[in-house]
C-alpha cells in the first residue's frame, strides 16, 4: 500500500460511472474492449487518409445500458480533435423524439458564427476564382488559402460584391442540389455574408417562420418537421465536409428516435439522404444506441451503415487491467488488490456491465480501505452488489403484486403452505380443481440459495397436479443460479424491475382469465417467452417518458434557469460565506444544478402545496369535488404521512447543508484540487460523510406523503395513484438521493479538469 | 500642414478629400460634370437615357420609373446622378420643375435607428414614402395638414400617397414641380415593379437596380404600364476605359495641381485586372497615389509612379488585411 495509508480519502472508481460529455472525460481510463479498438481504427484510418468526395462512413455502436457507448463516442471526438491539424468534430446525444430536436442541437453546437465561417469559405472560393488570372493570381492564393479574408480583399479593392455574392448563392445552390431542390438553404446561407441578415437569418434556421424580407426572397418554408431538420443537417454535413476537411459527427442515444413509434416514409427517406450525404461529403458518422434502433431502420437506410460495432460485456481479463490502471492513475491513493476470482464473480453478477462493474469497484475500494483490507473478496463482491441493487425489499414487490392482482380483478391467497412444510408460497392463485399457479419472491438469489429454491419449487408443485411457479427476484439474480433455476420454475426466474414489472406481469395476469377457455397455464408459458420482448417495450415507453421531459426540459431551460436562480442552491452557491476568500471560486452552474434537481424532486415528491391551495380554495364548496377531497384526505391524512413529512423535511436539510458545504468547498479549495491531495481528499471525505448519513435516512417512509402528493396534483380531481407508480417514484428518487455524493464529486473534479 | 496634405491626390475628386469614396454629384455639384469621363461604361448609357426622357412634359400626365442597373462598383450612383441632373434641366425646357429628394439612405438602418437591420419591401416603400412627406413639407411643397394627413396612409399604402400627391403640391401653388425621388439601391424585382405600378403624376421615381442587364430586361415584362421602365445599365471596364479614364482624369487635373504620372507599364498592369469596375479603379488608383504623397520624396510633374510603387502599395494593403485577419 501507498499514499494515506488505510484512512479513506478518496476512489479511484467513479460511483456512478456514468459518462461526462465533456473533455473531461478524456482523463477517464477507457476499458480496452474489441468494440473500443474497432470503432477507434475506423476513425483513425478515416483520418488518416485524405477525404475525398465519396469517402465518408457512417458506422453504429450498439450496447445496452451502461456499456459504454457514450464514452466511446466521447473518445471518438477527442481523438479527432488531437489531429493536427485539428478535425472538426461533434458528439450530440439525443434529447428528444424527434429530429427536429436532434438538428435544433447540431444547429446550436455549430453556431452562428461556426455556419458563416463555413458559408465565408464558399465566398473565398468564388472571390479567388474572380482573381485567378492575370495581375492578381497571388492576392487569389491568399484568399483561397484564407490568409486574407474575403470580405476584406472586395472591399478593400471595391470589387464588383453584388456579382460576387450572387455567384455563392449560385455554387451553393449547386452543391446542395445533391440533398435538396429547395434552394431555400442556398438563398439563406448566402444572406449570411451580407450585412444586417444575420438575425433574421440565424432565427430560421433554429426553427421560427422567415421574416418577410427572407419570404421575398424565397425562404418561405420553416425548418419545424422532421424532413426538414433532416435536410437541414445534411446541408451543413455537407458545408463542414467541403474541400477534404474531415468532419466527425457521434450522435448519441439515436434509438430514443428510432425507436418507440412509427416514422414515416419521407422522413426515412430523408434519413437516407442525410447518410448518403455524409458519405459524399467524405465526413464520419457515428449512431449510437441501444440494439433495438437497428432493428428500426428500413434496409435502404441500413445498407448505409458501413460497420456496426455491438458494445459486448467485458471479460474478466479486461476489467482486471482496467482495475489495476485506474488506480496506478491516482498513486496517492491506496492500492487495494482485486485478485481474479473477486473480479470473475464481480463480472458475472454485472453480467459485464461496464457501468455496474465500474460502480461496484468503487463500493469494494471504498469498503476495503474502510475495513483495512489489502484485497477484495468473492463474498464482498457479492455483498456489495446485493447493496447497489437498489435496496428492493420483498415487502416492495409483494406490494406491486398485490396492486396487480387486485387491479385485474384476479382472486388469490398470500404467505400459505399448499403442501408439506417446504411448499410456502407469496401468492397462491387457484386455476382450477387440481391446477394453480404459485408466485415466490425472493430477496436475493446467488449460486448458494439454488438448492433451497429448488426443494421449495419442487413441493409447491407437487401440491397439485398441474402447478406453475414463478419465481420474482426482488434484487441480485446470479447467471448461474437463474440457468439452474430453470428447470424448476416457469421459464425463467424474474428479476424485479420497478420501471417495468407492471408492463410485465399484466399480460400474464390477464391470461389467467383465460383459464376456462383453453389452458391457462399454456398462456402464461407462451406470455413468459415473449417477457424479453415486453421488457424492451416497456423500456421504450419509459423512455418515450423521458424523452417527453427533456423536450419540455430544453424547450423551458429559460424559465427552468429563472426559477433556478431563486432557489437557495445557487444564492448560496453564487455568494460568499462569513470567513471565506471573497474572491473564491464561484460554484459550477452543473454542480449547483444537480443539488436543484435533488430539491426540486424533493420538492415535487414530498410537498402538497397543490393539495392543500386546492382544498382551501374550495372550502366553502360541498360538491363531489370536496367530498372527494375530503375522503381521500381521510384515507391518506395518517401518521405514516406525518411520518414521511418529517423524513422529507430532513432530507431537504441534509441536502441543502450538503451544497453549502460543498461550496464553502469549491470556494476555498478547489483550486488546489486540480490535483491530487489534501483538498482533493477533503471533497472525497465530504461526499462520502454526505453517502453515509443519506445510506442511513430512512426513504421507503415517504412514500405515503407521496401518495398524498401526487393523488392531490391529479388534475382536474384528485384520483387514485397505485401504490406501484409511488413505489417507482420513492425508487428513482432514492437513487438520485443517495448517488448525489458520488455525483458532485465527479461533476466537481470534471469541472476542475475543464482547459 | 504635413506634406502629404500638400500633395494633391489626383483621383480624389476635388473638395471630397476626406471622403475619397465620394461618387461625383453634379445636382449638388455642378462643377463635377466636367469629371465625367466619356468611358464606354456608361456613355451610351447616358445617351440611352436621353433617349428614354425625350418627351418629360409626359410627365404632367403620369409618374415614370427610370432604373440604372448593374453590379456594384460599376458606377450607377454616378450615373444616376448625372441623369437626375440633366432631367432636372429638361423638365426647365419644358415649363416643369424638376426637384431631387435624396432618399436613398432612408432605409439604412443605423440611419433610421431601426431595431431590425433587415425591412421588408413593404416597410421599406413606406418610410420612403414617410420620408418624403416630411421633406415636401418642410421645402414648403405640400402643407404641414396634408402631410400630417397623408403620413397615416405612407407606411400601409404608398401608393395612395403618391396618387394624391400632384393635387397636393397644386394646392400650395407648386403644380409645376416635379419630384425626382432617388430610391434606395435594391435587388428585389417585385420592388421595382411596384414602383412602376405607381398610381398618379408628376413623379419621377429613380433607382439603383442591383443587377445585371439580363435581369434589369425582365423588369415589367408582362405589366401594363402606361409608361416602360426608363432602363440603362453599367457594367465593368475594357482596357480602353481604364486608359481612358486614368488620361482623361489626368488630364483635368494637371490644369491646376502637380503630380507624378502613372508609368505606362502601371497603366498596363491595371488595365490587365479581371472585371475591373469604376469603383476599383478608382481604389487602385486612389490608393497608389496615397501611398506615393506619403513616400515620393519628389511628389512632382516630373516624377513617376511605377509598377513597383504599385506593389509596394499592395503589399501594404495586404499586410493589413492579414494583420486585420
Amino acid at each position: 500500500m501507498t499514499g494515506n495509508g488505510n484512512q479513506y480519502a478518496g476512489n479511484p472508481f467513479s460511483a456512478v460511472a456514468v459518462a461526462i460529455t465533456t473533455d473531461a472525460v478524456a482523463h477517464h481510463p477507457m476499458i480496452e474492449t474489441s468494440a473500443v479498438r474497432k470503432a477507434e481504427q475506423e476513425l483513425r484510418q478515416y483520418l488518416a487518409s485524405t477525404p475525398l468526395a465519396g469517402a465518408g462512413n457512417v458506422i453504429a455502436v450498439s450496447g445496452d445500458h451502461g456499456t459504454g457507448k457514450t464514452h466511446l463516442g466521447v473518445r471518438l471526438v477527442q481523438i479527432a480533435h488531437a489531429e493536427s491539424p485539428s478535425a472538426s468534430a461533434m458528439y450530440l446525444d439525443v434529447a428528444s423524439d424527434q429530429f427536429t430536436g436532434l438538428y435544433r442541437r447540431f444547429i446550436a453546437n455549430l453556431g452562428r458564427e461556426g455556419i458563416r465561417a463555413r458559408v465565408n469559405d464558399f465566398y473565398a472560393d468564388v472571390v479567388a476564382d474572380s482573381l485567378s488570372t492575370g495581375t492578381t493570381v497571388d492576392i487569389a492564393a491568399l484568399v483561397r488559402n484564407r490568409e486574407i479574408e474575403p470580405d476584406d480583399v472586395v472591399g478593400g479593392y471595391q470589387m464588383m460584391e453584388s456579382a460576387l455574392l450572387r455567384q455563392v448563392t449560385q455554387d451553393l445552390k449547386d452543391e446542395l442540389s445533391s440533398i435538396t431542390d429547395n434552394q431555400a438553404y442556398a438563398t439563406a446561407l448566402a444572406l449570411l455574408l451580407r450585412p444586417g441578415f444575420d438575425d433574421v437569418v440565424w432565427d430560421w434556421f433554429n426553427g421560427s417562420a422567415p421574416h418577410a424580407a427572407l419570404v421575398e426572397r424565397g425562404v418561405t418554408h420553416r425548418i419545424d418537421d422532421e424532413v426538414a431538420a433532416l435536410d437541414a443537417l445534411g446541408v451543413f454535413a455537407l458545408l463542414h465536409g467541403r474541400k477534404g476537411r474531415p468532419f466527425v459527427l457521434v450522435v448519441d442515444e439515436i434509438d430514443k428516435i428510432l425507436t418507440g413509434r412509427d416514422i414515416t416514409t419521407p422522413v426515412n427517406k430523408a434519413l437516407q439522404r442525410l447518410l448518403q450525404v455524409f458519405q459524399a461529403a467524405g465526413s464520419f458518422l457515428v449512431l449510437s444506441g441501444l440494439p433495438e434502433f437497428r432493428r428500426e431502420l428500413e434496409p435502404d437506410v441500413a445498407q448505409r451503415i458501413s460497420t456496426v460495432i455491438p458494445m459486448p460485456p467485458l471479460l474478466a481479463g479486461q476489467v482486471s487491467v482496467f482495475v489495476d490502471l485506474a488506480q496506478r492513475r491516482e498513486s496517492d491513493l491506496p492500492y487495494i488488490e482485486f485478485p481474479d476470482s473477486a473480479v470473475e464473480r464481480m463480472v458475472k453478477l454485472a453480467n459485464g456491465n461496464p457501468r455496474k462493474i465500474i460502480s461496484l469497484c468503487h463500493a469494494l475500494y471504498r469498503t476495503a480501505v474502510e475495513q483495512r483490507r489489502s484485497a477484495v473478496d468473492t463474498l464482498m463482491v457479492e455483498e456489495a452488489m446485493h447493496d447497489r441493487a437498489g435496496y428492493v425489499t420483498t415487502d416492495e414487490v409483494t406490494a406491486a403484486i398485490r396492486d396487480l392482482l387486485v387491479r385485474e380483478n384476479i382472486s388469490y391467497s398470500t404467505d400459505q403452505y399448499v403442501g408439506n412444510r417446504d411448499s410456502f408460497v407469496d401468492f397462491w392463485i387457484e386455476a382450477g380443481p387440481d391446477s394453480g399457479f404459485a408466485v415466490l419472491v425472493a430477496e436475493s438469489v446467488f449460486t448458494g440459495d439454488v438448492d433451497d429454491l429448488v426443494i421449495r419449487a419442487r413441493a409447491v408443485r407437487s401440491a397439485r397436479e398441474t402447478v406453475e411457479v414463478v419465481l420474482v427476484v426482488a434484487n441480485v439474480l446470479d447467471a448461474d443460479a437463474a440457468q439452474q433455476l430453470t428447470a424448476h420454475v416457469l421459464d425463467k426466474p424474474v428479476r424485479y424491475d420497478p420501471r417495468s414489472f407492471t408492463e410485465d406481469f399484466q399480460p400474464l395476469l390477464r391470461s389467467l382469465r383465460q383459464r376456462y377457455t383453453g389452458s391457462p397455464l399454456d398462456a402464461i408459458r407462451e406470455w413468459l417467452v415473449r417477457i424479453d420482448l415486453a421488457n424492451a417495450t416497456t423500456r421504450q415507453m419509459m423512455e418515450k417518458l423521458d424523452r417527453d421531459l427533456s423536450r419540455l426540459s430544453e424547450e423551458t431551460s429559460n424559465e427552468l434557469m429563472t426559477l433556478r436562480e431563486r432557489t437557495n442552491v445557487v444564492n448560496i452557491v453564487t455568494n460568499t460565506y462569513p470567513g471565506d476568500d471573497p474572491a473564491g471560486q464561484p460554484f459550477p452552474d452543473s454542480v449547483a444544478e444537480v443539488f436543484h434537481d435533488a430539491l426540486a424532486g424533493l420538492d415535487r415528491l414530498g410537498y402538497p402545496d397543490t393539495l392543500f391551495d386546492r382544498v382551501l380554495g374550495r372550502a366553502e364548496d360541498a360538491s363531489e369535488h370536496y367530498r372527494r377531497v375530503t375522503q381521500m384526505l381521510n384515507r391518506l391524512a395518517t401518521k405514516g404521512v406525518y411520518e414521511a413529512a418529517g423524513t422529507v423535511s430532513m432530507l431537504r436539510r441534509w441536502i441543502t447543508s450538503f451544497s453549502n458545504a460543498a461550496a464553502s468547498w469549491y470556494a476555498t479549495e478547489s483550486h488546489a484540487a486540480r490535483r491530487p491531495g489534501q483538498a482533493r481528499s477533503r471533497l472525497d471525505a465530504l461526499c462520502r460523510t454526505y453517502e453515509r448519513v443519506a445510506e442511513t435516512m430512512p426513504l421507503g417512509q415517504i412514500a405515503p406523503l407521496v401518495q398524498l402528493v401526487a393523488e392531490g396534483e391529479a388534475d382536474p380531481i384528485p384520483k387514485q395513484i397505485s401504490t406501484q407508480l409511488v413505489q417507482r417514484q420513492v425508487t428513482e428518487f432514492a437513487e438520485q438521493y443517495r448517488t448525489l455524493g458520488g455525483k458532485v464529486r465527479e461533476m466537481v473534479l470534471a469541472e476542475l479538469s475543464a482547459p | 500642414m504635413t506634406t502629404a496634405q500638400r500633395r494633391v491626390n489626383p483621383f480624389v475628386i476635388p473638395g471630397r478629400e476626406d471622403a475619397p469614396r465620394s461618387v461625383l454629384c453634379p445636382w449638388r455639384e455642378p462643377n463635377h460634370t466636367e469629371l465625367y469621363v466619356e468611358i464606354d461604361n456608361y456613355a451610351p448609357a447616358f445617351r440611352e437615357f436621353k433617349d428614354q426622357f425625350a418627351s418629360p412634359q409626359l410627365l404632367k400626365e403620369a409618374c415614370r420609373l427610370a432604373l440604372v442597373g448593374g453590379e456594384s462598383g460599376c458606377g450607377k450612383s454616378a450615373l444616376r446622378n448625372m441623369c437626375a441632373h440633366w432631367l432636372q434641366e429638361e423638365l426647365g425646357k419644358v415649363g416643369l420643375r424638376g426637384e431631387i429628394f435624396d432618399l436613398a439612405k432612408e432605409t439604412d438602418a443605423l440611419n433610421q435607428g431601426l431595431d431590425s437591420a433587415v425591412i421588408d419591401i413593404k416597410a421599406r416603400m413606406g418610410r420612403v414614402c414617410s420620408s418624403l412627406l416630411k421633406k415636401l413639407a418642410t421645402g414648403d411643397f405640400i402643407d404641414g395638414s396634408v402631410r400630417d394627413d397623408l403620413l397615416g396612409t405612407a407606411a400601409d399604402a404608398p401608393h395612395e400617397v403618391y396618387a394624391e400627391l400632384a393635387a397636393a403640391m397644386a394646392d400650395k401653388d407648386q403644380e409645376d414641380v416635379v419630384p425626382i425621388l432617388l430610391l434606395p439601391a435594391t435587388d428585389m424585382r417585385l420592388e421595382m415593379e411596384r414602383y412602376l405600378q405607381m398610381p398618379g403624376s408628376r413623379i419621377v421615381f429613380f433607382a439603383e437596380a442591383v443587377m445585371s442587364t439580363n435581369e434589369l430586361s425582365h423588369i415589367g415584362a408582362g405589366q401594363n404600364a402606361d409608361m416602360p421602365p426608363a432602363t440603362v445599365s453599367v457594367g465593368t471596364l475594357s482596357p480602353a476605359d481604364v486608359q481612358l479614364f486614368i488620361t482623361t482624369r489626368t488630364e483635368q487635373r494637371r490644369k491646376d495641381c502637380a503630380f507624378p504620372s502613372l508609368h505606362e507599364e502601371l497603366v498596363e498592369y491595371l488595365a490587365a485586372w479581371p472585371n475591373t469596375t469604376v469603383a476599383g479603379l478608382q481604389s487602385h488608383l486612389t490608393g497608389v497615389y496615397d501611398h506615393a504623397r506619403r513616400t515620393f520624396t519628389n511628389y512632382t510633374n516630373d516624377t513617376t509612379i511605377t509598377k513597383g510603387d504599385m506593389t509596394d502599395y499592395t503589399m501594404n494593403l495586404i499586410d493589413n488585411l492579414r494583420a486585420r485577419r
